[in-house]
């Protein structure tokens, strides 16, 4: 991909489109729900590069109009970057970050005494 | 509410919500300053993006649908016309706190002129990732035809 943009002259690059996103969270995770209809889903990409989270996505089309899907949001060390999930269906992505453990609340019982 | 089938000039222009001045001031200054805006009201108007395509035997249609399962949509056709429905309701999760809401629910009705007469029958449509596309297979007589010139001595 690299070679090819070089050997060519680039005039025109990629249409970014950014995605309308729903952010919601519990008691264990954020969830960033975005409407990227059309897409392969080995062709979506979701980084968690602290601090930030981002999805990329190429949308398969004619390569001369190349259209990518991109939207970047700031988390924080309340964030396992090493759990998160995401599923693809009916052209929506949802992605689940979950919270670390130490910032998850926790319910402490009350000793008698 | 009949809509010319290759209108490029922009999409439900006839809509009386769009037509209003105020409606394509509000656009405008939405567009200008861009992300400040997503509020419900706004992009409640925002139609879902539909395109067509003539490929010579068949007329095309692709609309985004993101969210949509077959039952969502309602697609009915006549040998010139062709009418479109399609609705979604985006609700939050149980049990969750929103923080931001981008994602509209909308319903969506058009009807569309075809430029050139279909085989009813023959359509087919299909509904992958929230994408919807729709083949209307050109009827025979709409069909192009070659004209071989004859030479005359």
């Amino acid at each position: 991909m690299q070679s090819q943009s070089q050997s060519r002259e680039k005039t025109r690059p990629a249409r970014e489109l950014t995605p309308n996103v729903d952010i919601f969270e519990n008691d264990s995770e954020l969830l960033v729900v975005a409407d990227v209809p059309g897409l392969d889903p080995n062709d979506i990409g979701v980084h968690v590069d602290l601090p930030e989270f981002r999805i990329e996505a190429r949308i398969q089309g004619s390569p001369e109009n190349p259209v990518i899907y991109t939207r970047t949001f700031r988390i924080d060390e309340r964030i396992d970057p090493e759990r998160v999930k995401a599923e693809y269906a009916n052209g929506v992505l949802r992605v689940h970050l979950a919270k670390s453990a130490a910032f998850r609340p926790r319910r402490i019982e009350v000793q008698s005494s | 509410m009949l809509v010319r089938f290759n209108d490029r000039s922009g999409f439900p222009v006839f809509r009386a919500s769009r037509g209003l001045p105020v409606a394509s001031l509000r656009r405008e200054f939405d567009r200008l300053f861009g992300d400040l805006e997503r509020a419900p009201s706004f992009a409640a108007l925002n139609p879902p993006t539909v395109t067509f395509a003539d490929t010579g035997e068949a007329l095309s249609l692709r609309a985004e649908l993101p969210g949509l399962t077959e039952k969502d949509v309602d697609i009915s056709v006549t040998a010139n016309a062709l009418t479109l429905k399609a609705s979604r309701k985006v609700e939050a999760p149980e049990g969750y706190a929103v923080h931001r809401r981008e994602r509209q629910g909308f319903s969506f009705t058009q009807s569309y002129e075809l430029p050139a007469r279909i085989d009813p029958e023959k359509v087919q449509a299909s509904l992958k990732q929230g994408v919807l596309t729709l083949t209307l297979p050109k009827a025979a007589e709409a069909q192009a035809k070659r004209v071989t010139v004859s030479a005359t001595a």
